[in-house]
């Protein structure tokens, strides 16, 4: 990181914007009083890079913001291996005085001059922060130690006691990583101290568990596993004789009831009735069909007979129709005579009325005589000779004489007294015309009655000969139905004899029925068939076989009961056995389930087996375990021993002690044109050679202001070297190094020597700035950075030799 | 034409704590004298005028005093070293030019004062000028960066390679044609004094890159004078006083150089007399005296034969006058310890050449550090 250039407000003392310009020069100092602010430049600078001031420590970084004001900021324009980058901070805090927000952005010069800016981050105050490390290489702490180097500290380190200087090397290279595994590796023996009294513990817990114990629970488990073998054979043979002698119990039952049977066999008292029965019912049957056929007969000639005589009822009804028409004809004759009375009649009528209609014909030409007369008088009234006719449009020539005519009205009179006669006379016509024709009808009514009976009665034979055939037909017509009377009786009869024949035989297939049950019983030992419809000789058959089946039997119950004997005592002699056995295994013998017992017990003693071969597995990796943690625990313990302050780390710090003053020793032999060398010791102890002076052995304390800045300055660059190695990026190179105080006041040799020192750092390529208050060092720097205090705000003044 | 060339002259330098001024003002007034006995045409001083970037007014006046009265009669050519502040020269060079001294701080085109032309009745010389150029400057060179192909860094040599072909690139066969610098080769040697961080390697001017149209090369920075070996003369004339114990040996003097167009120029150093010489005796307690008796006014550096001890120096400074610095002998360098460890190693190394040296149990050591990378791994996680 070389710095370019720096803007920094409202940071520390530097309230308003300050610009302060890095560039064309190698050497800078930043000048100025004591409290003027030199200080917090650099403090902007590390703010700029990391949002944080080492030397204030992380919480109290709000102290940069200037006093009574609210906001920092500060932008940095720097380069970093050759690329121009600037960072931009800004702090912000609260009205009480707390941090509110801390960004910042970085941005890269896109040509590497301050024409254009390309974001790297903003605003992403992580993401900068990791960038910043990358882009610079070092952390700020590192920082704080190889660039702005705290010089005072160095010179304060090479004046420290060489006990404290001990202290400020493990301070400055980092040996916490050594005391976080001096701290593990202590846990880490707890650790294993704990696991060691553990596994003890465990151990002794299976000081029982041994090989034989093991191989005495496997061979009990196996005479268990064996005996069970037996038992299941033992529990099929005994199971087999148990079906043996249920089986033959079984046949002994069977037997026993066999002989019950055969002795309760009896032929049924009533056979012998029942055959009687059926017979006498048979022969009553026959009797009574005989009888009905007789009858039948005799109905049947009966009816022949009254089929020739003819059909009775229209005999009858030819009979009644020949009596009503002798009657009819009387009255025909009867009702012509007024029929002929009624004719006359009316001719009369009729003559009255046309004579009334002349008359009237009559009266009414009359009447039309008269109105012409009548009009034509009216005519001549106005007509005179000359005038035009009214009727026939000729010129009167003649005048008529005036006619007198009959009067009018008489005519009139007249003419309606003739309608009036001829109404009359009309009327009286009407009423015999309907007189006449009443008659007419009821004459030609009677006429077709007597046709039609005239036509019934036509083929019949006469009336007296129609009554003998009718009488015959009654005494043949009583025949038939004495007769049929008779074959109804019959009819019953044969119905009673059936009947009681149905009961008989439902009572005959009861008794066979009987019969085949019993011989159905006895079915095993083939009794003898039945004799077809002989219900007699069928149960006497029966009856004799069962007398000679019965003494079989009787024998073979006999070998029955000597063959369960027998079985039983093989059984028992079987179970007394297995007892044994069981006994022997010292398992508790249960006569109904003894394999139930066993094989709970078989469980026992197989758990019980696997718990002693696991326990003895456990026992082995135990004592494996203990051996392996016991050597842990002495390597731990060895390490941890090591680690501890006199060893390790003594070792370590010394070699870095060494480390570093012989490369501070280069740094100052080189410096001070190898006029001066650096001597350590084995306690932290540091010397310095005089070459120049017969290599006296010089005390750090003896030496002058110029040498102890020499002597300081070279170890402070060693350790910046040392520690720049440190950081990930291991190309960091020091691009720029300000010196931060340190120098007390310089007499005029040392004075020389000291700038000289610091021009030959700037000549490295490295810009060299150091913060001083001696005016006569800050002279010797080509640039000048004064800073003052003017009222409350800081200002800086560049000043170029 | 004739020319002197000198350099590296240190206004300012002290040995010691000791001021040199009076020595720097009777070498300087010597060096004129010559110029004016050599009746030169020019004189070319080859940067390291001054001690330091901020020199005091009483080494500014011997330096101002040196370039009047040597321009009295002559051009004086002044190129910056790296000693010198740049842009003090820059600011004061309007004012020198007036009394006939052209002073070039920094690398410049040849129409910007980076090529001196100077006539005298029948010749014309050329000279290019290269003050010192630190890699800083190097690195933002606008004059190599006109080439936008080129853009990218240039190392030192390269750059310098190119600067030289920048000015010398118009330069004619019927000219003198020189090029003075400031600046380190590969294969000079140093005398002592000279700032060790400016003439390593990554400093050097290769002599390939020296065109043959020169006629002489006159280079400044080097302490001791010498001849580079090269296709052209190249020339370190050395510093005029001995600066420190390391060139006790040398002759100090100044470069005559005589040169005409299309050929090499001539070549003589001129001794100069003046300044304390710096010796270095060696000898043992008991001879101190006898050693050192003839030694007037000189600086001395007596490496005794003797174990070191308190007071020593003092004794020997007692009994002899003019005593620097008193060695022992063969104690030149503090060795590198072996005891040296280096805190940025991995700590699994770290342990492990500790636990080496510290226990034999060698299974034992394996088996702690397995235990310690595996702590370290833990610890990580935490």
């Amino acid at each position: 990181m070389r710095p370019k250039h720096l803007t920094i407000e409202g940071f520390a003392s530097f309230r308003d914007s300050t610009e302060i310009d890095f560039r064309e020069t190698e050497l800078l100092a930043l000048t100025g009083p004591t409290g003027s602010g030199k200080s917090s430049i650099l403090d902007a600078m590390i703010f700029a890079l990391y949002g944080r001031i080492p030397r204030l420590g992380d919480r109290s970084v709000k102290e940069a913001v200037s006093e009574g004001m609210r906001q920092s900021e500060v932008v940095l324009e720097f380069f970093a291996s050759d690329q121009l980058y600037r960072v931009t901070r800004k702090l912000r805090l609260n009205r009480a005085g707390d941090i509110q927000r801390n960004t910042g952005s970085l941005e890269r010069a896109c040509n590497n001059s301050d024409d254009g800016w390309e974001a790297e981050v903003s605003e992403n105050t992580k993401e900068l922060d990791k960038k910043i490390t990358e882009v610079i290489g070092l952390s700020s702490d590192q920082f704080k130690t190889c660039v702005t180097v705290p010089q005072g500290e160095f010179a304060a380190f090479l004046d420290a006691r060489p006990a404290d200087r001990q202290k400020l090397i493990k301070d400055l290279i980092g040996v916490q990583v050594y005391d976080k595994i001096r701290e593990l590796v202590g846990h880490r023996s707890k650790d294993l101290e704990i696991d060691l009294h553990t596994t003890n513990n465990s151990l002794n817990e299976l000081t029982d568990v041994t090989k034989n114990s093991v191989q005495e629970a496997k061979s009990r488990l196996d005479g268990l596993i064996e005996l069970q073998k037996k038992t299941r054979k033992e529990i099929d043979t005994q199971a087999s004789l148990t079906a043996k002698m249920q089986e033959n119990q079984e046949k002994a039952e069977l037997l026993d009831e066999l002989l019950k049977t055969l002795k309760n066999l009896k032929v049924p008292a009533k056979t012998k009735k029942l055959s009687k029965e059926v017979d006498n019912a048979r022969s009553e049957r026959k009797t009574a069909t005989e009888a009905q056929r007789t009858a039948q007969k005799r109905a049947e000639q009966a009816g022949k007979q009254l089929e020739k005589l003819g059909d009775k009822a229209r005999l009858e009804i030819g009979l009644r129709d020949m009596q009503e028409l002798s009657k009819l004809e009387g009255e025909i004759e009867k009702f012509e005579e007024k029929l002929g009375l009624a004719t006359s009649e009316t001719e009369e009528a009729k003559e009255h009325v046309s004579t009334a209609e002349r008359q009237l014909n009559h009266e009414q030409e009359q009447l039309q005589l008269s109105e012409r007369s009548e009009l034509a008088s009216k005519l001549r009234i106005e007509l005179e000779r000359g005038d035009q006719c009214p009727v026939c449009d000729q010129v009167v020539s003649n005048l008529p004489e005036q006619h007198q005519h009959a009067q009018l009205s008489e005519c009139e009179s007249r003419v309606a007294e003739a309608k009036k006669a001829l109404k009359t006379a009309e009327t009286k016509l009407g009423k015999k015309h309907s007189v006449h024709t009443a008659l007419d009808a009821q004459q030609k009514q009677r006429k077709r009655q007597l046709n039609k009976l005239a036509r019934s009665v036509k083929d019949l034979p006469k009336p007296d000969t129609i009554e003998k055939t009718l009488k015959r037909i009654s005494v043949a017509e009583k025949e038939r139905d004495d007769a049929l009377a008779e074959v109804g009786k019959h009819t019953r009869s044969i119905q009673d004899s059936e009947s009681r024949l149905q009961e008989l035989q439902e009572k005959v297939s009861e008794a066979w029925n009987e019969f085949e049950s019993a011989r159905t019983v006895c079915s095993v030992r083939n009794p003898p068939p039945r004799e077809e419809n002989d219900l007699e000789a069928s149960w006497s058959k029966l009856y004799k076989w069962a007398m000679s089946e019965t003494a079989t039997v009787q024998a073979e119950q006999l070998t029955c009961i000597e063959a369960e004997e027998d079985l039983e005592q093989q059984l028992d002699s079987l179970v007394d056995a297995l007892e044994c056995e069981f006994e022997e295994h010292g398992v508790e013998f249960d006569e109904e389930d003894p394999s139930s017992t066993l094989a709970s017990e078989i469980g026992k003693r197989r758990a019980l087996h696997a718990t002693e071969t696991e326990d003895f597995k456990q026992k082995n990796s135990l004592k494996r375990r203990k051996t392996r943690v016991e050597r842990k625990q002495k390597v731990a313990s060895a390490l941890r021993t090591h680690l501890q302050s006199a060893r390790f780390e003594r070792w370590l710090l010394n070699g870095v002690f060494d480390k570093l003053a012989v490369e501070a020793s280069a740094q100052l032999n080189e410096m001070s044109s190898n006029q001066y060398s650096l001597e350590t010791d084995d306690n932290f102890g540091l010397n310095i050679i005089d070459h120049a002076n017969a290599d006296a052995l010089r005390s750090i304390k003896t030496l002058s202001g110029g040498e102890t800045f020499m002597a300081s300055l070279a170890l402070a660059l060693s350790l910046s070297e040392n520690i720049a190695g440190m950081s990930a990026n291991s190309g960091v190179c020091l691009e720029s190094l300000f010196l931060d105080e340190g120098f007390g006041t310089l007499d005029d040799e040392s004075l020389d020597v000291v700038a000289s020192a610091i021009e030959e750092m700037g000549s490295k390529g490295r810009m060299v700035g150091i913060v001083t208050h001696i005016e006569k060092l800050a002279e010797r720097m080509p640039v000048r950075l004064k800073v003052k205090k003017e009222a409350n705000a800081s200002v800086v003044e560049r000043v170029t030799t | 034409m004739k020319f002197l060339h000198t350099s590296d002259w240190h206004i300012g330098k002290q040995i010691r704590g000791r001021s040199r001024d009076d020595e720097h003002r009777s070498v300087l007034a010597e060096i004129a004298t010559i110029a004016d006995e050599h009746e030169v045409d020019a004189v070319l001083v080859g940067g390291d005028v001054y001690e330091t970037k901020a020199p005091t007014p009483e080494s500014e006046k011997i330096a101002f005093e040196t370039f009047l009265r040597l321009a009295r009669d002559r051009p004086v050519v002044v190129i910056a070293g790296n000693h010198d502040n740049a842009r003090r020269f820059t600011a004061v060079s309007p004012l020198l030019e007036i009394a006939n001294v052209i002073v070039l701080s920094e690398p410049s085109l040849p129409e910007e004062g980076g090529v001196v032309t100077l006539e005298s009745d029948s010749e014309t010389a050329k000279i290019a000028l290269l003050p010192f150029v630190s890699h800083t400057i190097m690195k933002n060179l606008a004059l190599l960066k006109t080439n936008q192909k080129t853009r990218r860094e240039l190392d030192y040599s390269t750059g310098m390679a190119k600067l030289v072909e920048l000015l010398c690139k118009d330069m004619q066969s019927n000219t003198i044609n020189l090029c003075m610098a400031h600046a380190m080769t590969g294969s000079a040697t140093l005398g002592g004094g000279e700032r060790l961080a400016h003439t390593v390697v990554d400093y050097c001017i290769s002599c390939d890159a020296l065109p043959r149209v020169l006629q002489y090369v006159a280079l400044g920075h080097v302490h001791r004078a010498q001849e580079v070996k090269a296709n052209v003369p190249v020339h370190y004339c050395g510093s005029p006083l001995q600066m420190d114990f390391g060139e006790t040996s040398d002759v100090k003097g100044v470069n005559i150089v005589e040169a005409a167009p299309g050929k090499p120029a001539k070549v003589s150093t001129v001794p100069l007399k003046s300044g304390k010489k710096l010796v270095q005796v060696s000898c043992t307690l008991d001879d101190l005296e006898k050693s050192t008796k003839d030694l007037d006014d000189v600086y001395l550096l007596v490496v005794l034969n003797e174990k070191p001890r308190r007071g020593l120096a003092d004794e020997v400074r007692n009994r002899v006058e003019n005593v620097l610095d008193v060695r022992i002998e063969g104690t030149e360098d503090s060795s590198l310890s072996k005891k040296s460890v280096d805190p940025n190693r991995a700590p699994k190394a770290l342990f492990h050449e500790y636990i080496t040296g510290a226990s034999e149990d060698e299974k034992l050591n394996v088996d702690m550090e397995k235990l310690f990378a595996e702590l370290l791994e833990e610890s990580f996680e935490t």
